[in-house]
């Protein structure tokens, strides 16, 4: 905890997130399938194409970056990753805009709590974590606060989050 | 598309269900949308190795589901304003998942009509895979 402790409260640049057509087509067409273009790509006045409420949350912000790695896994969760394996328990997302098509969005990260819980195959860490998402016009458009569990060795093949 | 009307709403509603089965096709083309590649969603042995008994659903494609289920549902009038949601259980790919809703509280403060949905996912075995999850939507008025 000690180590885990010097990431606490200090919000850094995740990454930068540039939403066009195609971005949001992808993940229209992922979540909504054969009805994306009926059901998920409404558009503004100006004729911009809205991206699905959640999308700006999902996508990865180093887009472009370091997908190589060995595991792949999203870069949020790597950053723990050297304590144990990092799995998702919550997410809360707080919509204040919608996304649309020519917006640049910036991602600011904090780690916000860390915190021991006692679960049915052991004791857990857990990791409260909020996401900004930040317009052009450096207003916020979304909050992603979002609980991470970092489990220990001997926990990794018991995933099933009810443990808890 | 439904057109739903905030003041035809009443507590305790469902909200339309469907159910929907997770295969290694929709997890890739996720993963390619979100540049999210953690190899546990699409490569079988890499999750086996990690103890799993397969490829697993990414838990955040799991809220952007039930995002659709919830839109096509209240169509264009509502729009999400807070999604939260707790991940209980794997999904895991060739599971058939059924995603269901309901109406808890709906509300019109300053002039806005706001609608608390509680919803939930289970999987072919009614293991709970979503719970405490919520979506908070608001409503603009329709013309009759």
């Amino acid at each position: 905890l000690e180590t885990l402790n010097k990431l606490l409260n200090k919000e850094e640049v995740l990454g930068e997130i540039s939403i066009d057509s195609s971005t949001i087509a992808r993940f229209s067409q992922a979540i909504f399938g054969a009805d994306s273009q009926r059901l998920a790509q409404p558009k503004d006045p100006e004729g911009k194409t809205i991206a699905p409420p959640t999308l700006i949350f999902e996508i990865n912000p180093t887009f472009g970056g370091d997908i190589n790695g060995s595991d792949g896994s999203y870069p949020s969760l790597r950053v723990l990753s050297q304590f144990g394996e990092v799995i998702r328990a919550s997410n809360q997302y707080e919509i204040l805009r919608r996304v649309r098509e020519g917006d640049v969005i910036t991602v600011y990260r904090r780690f916000d709590k860390i915190y021991k819980k006692q679960g049915k195959t052991g004791i857990m860490t857990f990791v409260d974590t909020q996401l900004r998402y930040i317009d052009e016009n450096h207003n916020t458009i979304g909050i992603n606060r979002e609980t991470l569990i970092i489990l220990h060795k001997d926990q990794i093949s018991t995933k099933d989050r009810a443990e808890t | 598309l439904s057109q739903l009307n905030f003041d035809d709403l009443e507590i305790g509603q469902s909200i339309t269900p469907y159910q929907k089965e997770i295969t290694l096709v929709q997890n890739v083309m996720y993963a390619s949308a979100t540049w999210d590649f953690f190899r546990i969603h699409y490569d079988a042995e890499y999750a086996r190795n990690k103890g799993l008994k397969g490829p697993v659903c990414d838990g955040q494609m799991l809220g952007a589901l039930l995002v659709r289920m919830v839109s096509e549902w209240a169509g264009e009038a509502a729009s999400l304003k807070r999604l939260k949601l707790s991940y209980k259980k794997m999904a895991y790919v060739g599971d058939t998942l059924k995603f269901t809703g309901r109406v808890r509280c709906k509300s019109s403060v300053n002039c806005e009509n706001q609608v608390i949905c509680e919803l939930s996912i289970e999987n072919q075995k009614g293991e709970i895979i979503v719970s405490d999850a919520e979506a908070v939507l608001s409503f603009r008025s329709i013309e009759k």
